[in-house]
């Protein structure tokens, strides 16, 4: 249920930074205020913002896992099946389960289904395609995908006071704050 | 910044206790079983010189890719690369065990088997020497060469006309070692059984080799870092190093499978029976044993990042590889040579040892007067993760 204000609700407070080391350091003082609804944007990927902005590792890794178990799984399956349950053809003289026979469409599938895991995972946890973001609203942020740094701090965060936040994040020494309509 | 890998020098009298202990029992055992005691040393050789040999393998493709994981182990790489003319006289020994280790040097033999004489324009005597002398000429000029033109550090890439100058000879290098690496232990240890052959081999062996020199040059950041902490071990070179051991991890296991599923398939008995004297007499044991532990084991146990980048956690998957390759060696020489006999002497643990021990002390040395390479921009003492460091 929307709640009447007299102002208008947010998205949340952008703020700008103006290196990644600036970036880097003020993400860690996010983590410390305790805010959890945040997020950081770049043009390109920066070692160590996941760990300062205290993000939890990414479920990623486990679901290529579980795609990579599951095609190995599956290839060991198939061919058995195949070769000595459903069709058994006798080739050479050679045992049916001829296993050696099997590993290169074991290791075939589990890098397979791996790497549709780790593409399709990606784009999936990252809640993509996405065409429409609230911050698309703040005209500075169109440098994010070019030279700009940024933290957001959503308005979903328990600690998020509207006058608070943007004063907190004025203290960090951004190059500029912006609030972020809806 | 001062040499900061003065701590190796207290590793030298482990060596030395090593080198002596091991060096005692070889003696014994020279005395007591002299085909044991060539096949023995013929094994801690392999073992022992793959680390040197990796190294300048790594250090060539080092110079060509550049990369902070070679930078991290760099001071590493040089000083295993510059103990290769020690190598030429620990296989001196092998030479004066010729006739026991390779049968196609008994010329009744060859002249009674066709398949053998029809080998002996590339197996006699005469070429093997001349072959392993060679290996070991072009080994040292080309690792002394290419140490007195590497780029000393990151910083100073920017001479472009030296950075090409190594360049040129770390690429000429590569191939050559490629070549020369694969044809000695073709000579070394594939005409151990002289009708068998198979063209995975030297790949199979300069993998190894590979695997050898990371899981080394790691250990080596990792216990050097405790006695004086090393700028460039970040968690990020840990976690490339870490990233590097599971390759040569999987490059070992895919190139051993390939060469096994090949003759497996071809299904000749030429060719089949290298496998199957592998497969009996307690060598089925040891050949389970490498497929479990240098490769399920250590590919699952690498799996994680937070394992990779785990300095307390990779001495234990360093000591296990070294343990497997040393069991591979085993596996490579002594089926051929001793069929019906018990896998393990305790020669094989006695002459590895001594070699082992003679290695460190020389590595150990020349490490200890070896320079740091100086950290590069931002990454100051802050970025350090220590032992202490457990990850995130």
């Amino acid at each position: 249920m929307h709640k009447e204000t007299a102002e208008p609700s947010v998205f949340g407070i952008l703020a700008e930074f103006s290196s990644e080391k600036e970036l880097l350091e003020a993400a860690a003082k996010v983590r410390d205020e305790g805010y959890k609804a945040t997020d950081a944007y770049s043009a390109y990927p920066i070692h160590g913002l996941l760990e300062a902005l205290g993000k939890k590792d990414s479920l990623i890794p486990w679901f290529i896992l579980a795609c990579g178990l599951t095609g190995f799984a599956a290839a060991w399956g198939l061919q058995i099946f195949v070769a000595v349950i459903d069709y058994p053809v006798n080739i050479g003289g050679r045992p049916l389960f001829s296993w050696p026979a099997f590993l290169p469409i074991v290791f075939e599938l589990t890098v397979l289904f791996s790497a549709f895991g780790a593409v399709f995972g990606m784009i999936g946890f990252n809640g993509l395609p996405l065409p429409y973001h609230p911050l698309f609203n703040v005209e500075a942020f169109k440098s994010a995908s070019r030279d700009g740094f940024f933290i957001g701090i959503e308005s979903t965060d328990p600690k998020f006071d509207r006058a608070k936040t943007a004063q907190f994040l004025k203290g960090l020494k951004a190059k500029g704050v912006y609030e972020v309509e809806p | 910044m001062t040499s900061s890998f003065q701590g190796a020098a207290d590793y030298r009298k482990f060596a030395v206790v090593a080198a002596v202990a091991g060096a005692a029992l070889s003696v014994v055992g020279f005395g007591l079983d002299k085909q044991q005691f060539f096949v023995s040393y013929l094994e801690g050789f392999l073992w022992v010189s793959a680390i040197p040999l990796g190294s300048f393998a790594l250090l060539m493709v080092h110079t060509l890719t550049g990369g902070n994981w070679g930078w991290t182990i760099r001071p590493f790489l040089v000083s295993a690369a510059k103990t290769i003319p020690l190598l030429a006289i620990l296989f001196v020994p092998v030479v004066f065990g010729m006739h026991q280790l390779y049968p196609w040097m008994d010329h009744e033999l060859m002249h009674h088997d066709p398949v053998l004489a029809s080998k002996a324009a590339y197996l006699n005597e005469s070429f093997w020497l001349a072959r392993t002398a060679f290996y070991f000429v072009v080994w040292s000029l080309l690792s002394w060469w290419l140490i007195r033109l590497l780029v000393p550090s990151p910083d100073k890439l920017t001479d472009t006309k030296q950075l090409h100058k190594s360049q040129r000879v770390a690429a000429g290098g590569a191939v050559v070692f490629m070549l020369s690496g694969s044809f000695a232990v073709v000579d070394w240890v594939m005409t151990i059984e002289p009708h068998w052959f198979s063209s995975m081999y030297g790949a199979l062996a300069v993998a190894g080799m590979a695997m050898s020199s990371f899981a080394f040059c790691t250990l080596s950041l990792i216990l050097l870092d405790k006695k004086s902490p090393n700028m460039w071990m970040t968690q990020n070179n840990v976690h490339d190093l870490g990233k590097f051991i599971f390759m040569t991890v999987m490059l070992w296991g895919y190139l051993s499978l390939s060469q096994y599923l090949i003759i497996w398939g071809g299904n000749l008995p030429e060719e089949t029976y290298w496998y199957h004297e592998r497969g009996m007499g307690g060598w089925q044991v040891v050949s389970s044993i490498m497929v479990i532990f240098q490769f399920i084991v250590p590919f699952c146990w690498l799996l994680s990042k937070h394992i990779k980048r785990n300095v307390r956690m990779l001495p234990y998957i360093i000591a296990l590889l070294f343990t497997v390759r040393w069991l591979e060696q085993l596996w490579l020489v002594k089926p051929g040579l001793m069929a019906g006999k018990f896998p393990i002497h305790w020669l094989d643990l006695a002459a590895p040892l001594a070699l082992a021990g003679i290695w460190v002390l020389a590595y150990c040395t020349v490490l200890a007067k070896a320079a740091a390479v100086p950290a590069p921009a931002g990454h100051g003492h802050g970025h350090h993760h220590g032992p202490q460091d457990k990850g995130h």
